[in-house]
């Protein structure tokens, strides 16, 4: 099946950045246990030339393919396929929402219930999702914009309270953190996959715009570790969103209390995020069942997302379904062997086809 | 077919409105719309003290918040002081709701006093309660007191009772300690955290602070008196620090010690070298300024000289008793990591015997009248 090229390079790398920044900016002991942040820098390094390597099975796919959707050429194979990157697609939508609740337990603490607010969330992403993958890449360039601004914001006002005897020695206590780091970042790398059903539809030079996520996203990581342990120091280790503890003391002239800044791109983020996953996830039913309308997909999704996300606690976000490991295999298979897989099967039927004939 | 075309449309424009109102409704039931608590209805509060009564074995804890139903002037809202207690400082807060009747909002909190007997007892034991429960903020200010903390917030200046304002403004922004720069140093297993300390001053008139309270991980160690206390901030970068006076001949000379700029790097193994930049502004000058001018040199040296005494007093003060306020641990480990893995173990021990190279550099700012 081809699909029109209907969103811009940078408009697809606008989304895929924000979705990045959502789930990586909460990196912290909620979610990485014993590891010293200051070598997550190195990390940042190491999971930023790792990245450029995951990618290139899912290039190399795209690019046999051409505007057609990934899994066409495997013929029923191809179904299945499209099946297992719906659930992962929808599973990283429940990691995120349950990141969200974590966050929203543990450190706001707010008056009414999860529940409420949750239902709220998923109903205005399901709104989106619904909108279809160019709205959500022209909202996601708006949002871009508030979050560059924000960031800036947040990272001259922590300037001065950053303490530089807090940068301390790299692989003090062994390479131990960088390692978890690296993990950590790849783990969360589930735009690589996305990105295999997006390219089809983008317009523009890929390549270029995922050398500019890539380095974009991991300097915009290593520079909030920097401002993040430069500001907090041993504290950071102590707190379960260090990046969030970092914005609640920024404050900028009479203006303070700049989390609130913090806070809404976040949340701007886990909306995006939440919105063009469930897209995806649906896109990949519709190639499943070939159904026409994915509105109804995306509205069951909704649903499960939000009955499933009430029984996820804090001791869970690191541990089960949600462990680094396991993430870590899911983007692996997601992002390596399938692509694979579907080069290998488009071949054999290519070779198959010239033989018959 | 075109009945089935309208049914259809009118089905949809349905659907969009129950969904629209479904979402619209949810917004409505969020605590911005439903909670109507009035400001009058919270206990605002300003300032919290802790103290630790040995005897009943309890934190005595006092609170300062706003009285919006006595208002001090058209606008303003009067204070009231509150005492509780309990076995934990966040048991005794929490029991305060029900003594008054409101419920406590520690948003707007200025700052928290340690009182001695809770410092000596370790401040981590409720320090916790402060950073951890999500009302707090990390930016107040936390202030030690020699002696009970509760007598300094309860005080009355003029038959007006102090106001955590006022003993917020005892000290400059850039000297003052938040909860943050305190937990940074506490979590840091090398370095021991400072605290601005504040007294009554004679005869209980007011409060003064003058003192600077120095820990051990999270017990009190000591107070250091006045001159101590600016070479401490000296030493930790803090500009706009008080006067200076030094005496030169039989005159008297007092600069403000405007700008400080401290570099202290490790030089070698536990040896530091600890340079210091000083801008003065001059006060008081008993001296024509043409013989100022002369005298210039000679009264920097001055400066340079007390400032230089009074920081080795106190580096020699404060590292003797095991405490690195200086992070001259964490500087070393930044600067010889394998060195510093060998000896980071016995730090408490090896900062006694820390040794160091100290210059001072002044530079004196005159402005006024041309001749007296």
């Amino acid at each position: 099946m081809t699909q029109n090229r209907i969103i811009s390079v940078p408009q697809m790398f606008c989304m895929l950045l924000i979705s990045r920044v959502a789930v990586s900016m909460t990196f912290g002991p909620a979610v990485m246990r014993g590891v010293n942040f200051w070598d997550c820098i190195i990390s940042c390094l190491g999971a930023y030339l790792v990245t450029f390597l995951l990618i290139i099975p899912v290039m190399w796919l795209c690019k046999t393919n051409g505007q057609e959707i990934i899994t066409s050429s495997c013929g029923a194979l191809g179904k299945i396929f499209s099946l297992i990157y719906a659930v992962y697609f929808a599973f990283v939508c429940a990691h995120t929402l349950a990141l969200f609740k974590v966050f929203i337990e543990n450190v706001m603490n707010p008056p009414i219930s999860f529940m409420l607010l949750s239902l709220i969330l998923v109903a205005l992403t399901c709104y989106g999702a619904a909108k279809g993958i160019e709205g959500i890449a022209r909202a996601s360039s708006v949002i871009m914009f508030f979050i560059v601004f924000s960031l800036i914001i947040l990272g001259f006002s922590l300037y001065k309270t950053t303490d530089p005897t807090n940068f301390g020695p790299f692989f003090y206590d062994g390479p131990h953190s960088a390692l978890e780091g690296i993990i950590f970042f790849i783990s969360r790398s589930s735009c690589i996959p996305a990105m295999a059903w997006l390219i089809p539809r983008t317009n523009g030079n890929v390549k270029r715009g995922i050398f500019v996520w890539n380095t974009s996203f991991y300097a915009l990581m290593a520079a909030s570790i920097m401002i993040v342990v430069g500001a907090l120091g041993d504290f950071a280790q102590t707190q379960l969103f260090p990046a969030y503890s970092a914005a609640s003391i920024a404050k900028m002239g009479s203006l303070e209390n700049l989390d609130a800044l913090y806070l809404g791109l976040w949340t701007a983020s886990i909306f995006m995020k939440l919105a063009m996953f469930l897209n995806l996830s649906a896109e990949c039913i519709r190639d499943v069942f070939g159904q026409k309308n994915i509105k109804i997909s995306i509205l069951i999704m909704g649903i499960i997302l939000v009955a499933t996300n009430a029984t996820v606690k804090l001791s869970k976000l690191s541990s089960g379904i949600f462990s680094t490991n396991l993430l870590l295999l899911f983007t692996a298979i997601t992002s390596i062997i399938l692509p694979f897989l579907m080069i290998l099967s488009k071949k054999i039927r290519k070779k198959n086809t010239l033989a018959k004939s | 077919m075109e009945l089935k075309k309208k049914w259809t449309l009118i089905f949809k424009n349905v659907a969009n409105f129950i969904f629209v109102s479904t979402i619209f409704s949810a917004f409505l039931c969020l605590s911005g719309c439903t909670e109507k608590t009035q400001l009058s209805e919270k206990l605002m509060v300003q300032g919290i003290a802790v103290d630790f009564d040995e005897e009943k074995k309890e934190y005595n804890v006092f609170v300062q918040a706003f009285d919006f139903k006595n208002p001090e002037g058209k606008e303003q809202p009067g204070i009231k002081n509150l005492q509780t207690h309990g076995e934990s400082v966040g048991n005794a807060l929490e029991s305060l709701s029900k003594i008054v009747g409101l419920e406590p909002l520690y948003s707007q909190n200025l700052v928290i006093i340690i009182g001695e007997t809770a410092a000596k007892l370790g401040v981590e034991k409720f320090l916790d309660f402060f950073t951890r429960y999500h009302e707090h903020r990390l930016n107040v200010s936390i202030r030690a007191s020699v002696g009970e903390a509760g007598k300094l917030l309860s005080m009355k200046v003029e038959g007006k009772p102090i106001k955590a304002a006022n003993i917020l403004a005892l000290a400059s922004k850039a000297s003052d300690i938040t909860a943050l720069q305190f937990e940074r140093d506490l979590k840091n297993y090398l370095s021991d955290p400072i605290l601005l300390a504040m007294e009554a001053t004679p005869y209980e008139k007011s409060v003064m602070c003058e003192k600077i309270a120095v820990f051990s991980q999270d017990k009190l160690m000591m107070f250091l008196d006045k001159d101590d206390t600016i070479a401490t901030q000296i030493l930790r970068g803090i500009s706009n620090l008080g006067p200076l006076t030094v005496v030169n001949g039989e005159k008297k000379i007092s600069c403000k010690l405007s700008k400080v700029k401290t570099k202290i790097e490790a030089d070698g193994n536990n040896v530091y070298n600890i340079n210091i930049n000083v801008s003065l502004s001059a006060l008081e000058i008993s001296e024509n300024n043409e013989e100022i001018e002369s005298l210039r040199s000679e009264i920097e040296s001055k400066f340079e000289n007390q400032i230089s005494e009074m920081c080795k007093n106190v580096i020699y003060k404060i590292t003797r008793s095991g405490c690195d306020v200086f992070k001259f641990g964490k500087i070393l480990k930044n600067k010889k990591p394998s060195y510093f893995k060998n000896i980071e173990n016995d730090w408490k021990n090896k900062i006694k015997n820390t040794e160091f190279k100290l210059k001072v550099k002044t530079n004196l700012a005159i402005s006024g009248l041309s001749s007296r």
